[in-house]
């Protein structure tokens, strides 16, 4: 068996295709996409991540259908600050005060003309999809090499969450039971800095600077996809029963990827995550 | 991505290639939908790739994993006659090579089809999974070795 006869066979394989028609096809949407980009405005992912936890932040508390100031404190220099934003549940939509939109404005350094949209942000359209999320915020989820094969149909779910002074803000997006393994409960979050510059500098690119604080044991594992990572396990009990807490942490492109698994057996616990972390591409 | 890039012309350029790529991972049937949904990710994110060689990598690594989700939705909704995960060949595509590469895994055959057909270095190979020269070297060679031994049995089972 030689080169020649494998490219041969593969030639026959393929020579049915029609590449002219995936061309066409592709300028099509293209042209569709130009078209319905010239409508609307993108803002680059800060803007928008800032926009959904001015969003989140109020809906989290129960902001309904009144001004209300939402607490930020964006960077350390800045200082806390307060926002107007105003929540309609009912029409899933949030409006931004006057001060919102500048602060959005400052972020977009193409200066977009914002004017016909000032003031409205639908939340739930942003992020109706893995899809959406992965557009608006400029980030690599679906094509990413660590949630691509895991991610699939997953529900999602967003909260805001202040971290510490070098990450300021972040955004976290996960899902639970996802893999539907037996007694166990699987969350998949994310945390996207609003600066893609910090995790390069605050983890020094790709590696992930972990607490093992707290823990009780840590599991090196390099994975069959190639990845290697410490499998961190910590057990939790309580008055009526204990579980075993498996945690895997992977910084990716400026991305934080956080896998934690919960299951009533150690061993089964670290296994599980095992499997993710094979499962990964 | 840098100005001079003309994505017009690579999309003219790089389309038969990539179809086919496809094809040899998923079959005739999807090859088309999973190269075209490529070039559109390929297209929204132009603003961060730094340039052509790294468009193709982008480029190649989605095709991959687009297939391999058509591959996987397909599986889903295999019925219990059908085991396999490329269709059936058309008729005069019937040739023991075209059956066999048939039932590797689709890593093994966009592997050995970026290798023979396409003539790619490793080094293009393993940028096209993320991967090192080695990994590709060493899944070139599996590639084969599974590829001669479904070819094998195929033989003896002839001769039963």
């Amino acid at each position: 068996m030689n080169e020649n006869e494998i490219r041969h066979a593969f030639e026959k394989m393929t020579e049915a295709v029609q590449p002219e028609r995936v061309e066409k096809r592709v300028r099509e949407r293209l042209a569709a996409k130009e078209r319905e980009e010239r409508k609307r405005v993108r803002f680059p992912r800060a803007a928008v991540v800032f926009a959904c936890i001015l969003a989140l932040t109020a809906v989290s508390a129960g902001a309904y259908g009144v001004y209300r100031n939402v607490m930020v404190h964006l960077t350390e220099e800045e200082g806390p600050y307060a926002y107007e934003v105003l929540v309609n549940l009912e029409e899933d939509r949030v409006t931004f005060s006057e001060d919102v939109m500048e602060k959005l404005k400052q972020y977009d350094s193409r200066q977009i003309d914002m004017e016909k949209y000032r003031g409205s942000y639908d939340i739930g359209k942003i992020f109706d999809t893995w899809q959406d999320v992965e557009e608006w915020l400029g980030c690599d989820l679906l094509n990413s090499e660590l949630f691509g094969k895991v991610l699939g149909d997953a529900p999602i779910c967003l909260t805001s969450s202040y971290r510490d002074e070098e990450l300021a803000f972040v955004l976290l997006m996960g899902t639970n039971d996802l893999l539907g393994m037996e007694y166990s409960c699987c969350n998949i979050s994310i945390d996207i800095p609003i600066s893609a510059e910090i995790p390069a500098i605050a983890y020094g690119g790709d590696s992930y600077d972990v607490d093992y604080s707290g823990t009780d044991e840590v599991i090196p594992y390099s994975a069959e996809s190639g990845f290697s990572a410490d499998i961190i396990l910590t057990e939790q009990t309580d008055r009526y029963k204990t579980l075993y807490n498996a945690k895997v942490y992977l910084c990716h492109k400026g991305i934080i990827y956080k896998y934690s698994l919960y299951n009533p057996d150690r061993d089964t616990a670290v296994t599980y995550m095992k499997q993710i972390l094979d499962s990964l591409h | 991505m840098h100005d001079e890039f003309d994505f017009d012309a690579y999309l003219t350029e790089v389309t038969p290639k990539l179809t086919h790529y496809c094809a040899a991972i998923i079959g005739n049937a999807d090859a088309e939908d999973a190269a075209q949904e490529a070039f559109i990710r390929l297209w929204q994110n132009l603003y961060r790739i730094p340039n052509e060689a790294a468009a193709s990598v982008f480029l190649y690594r989605t095709a991959y994993r687009l297939s391999v989700d058509i591959l996987r939705a397909r599986k889903r909704r295999r019925t219990a006659d059908t085991e396999r995960e490329v269709p059936a060949p058309s008729p005069g595509l019937s040739e023991p090579m075209v059956c066999a590469l048939m039932r590797l895994p689709p890593t093994d055959r966009a592997v050995l089809y970026s290798r023979a057909a396409e003539e790619c270095g490793y080094g293009e190979i393993a940028a096209r999974f993320g991967k090192n020269e080695a990994w590709a070297r060493k899944r070139y060679s599996l590639a084969r070795k599974k590829l001669e031994e479904i070819l094998r049995k195929e033989k003896e089972h002839e001769r039963e």
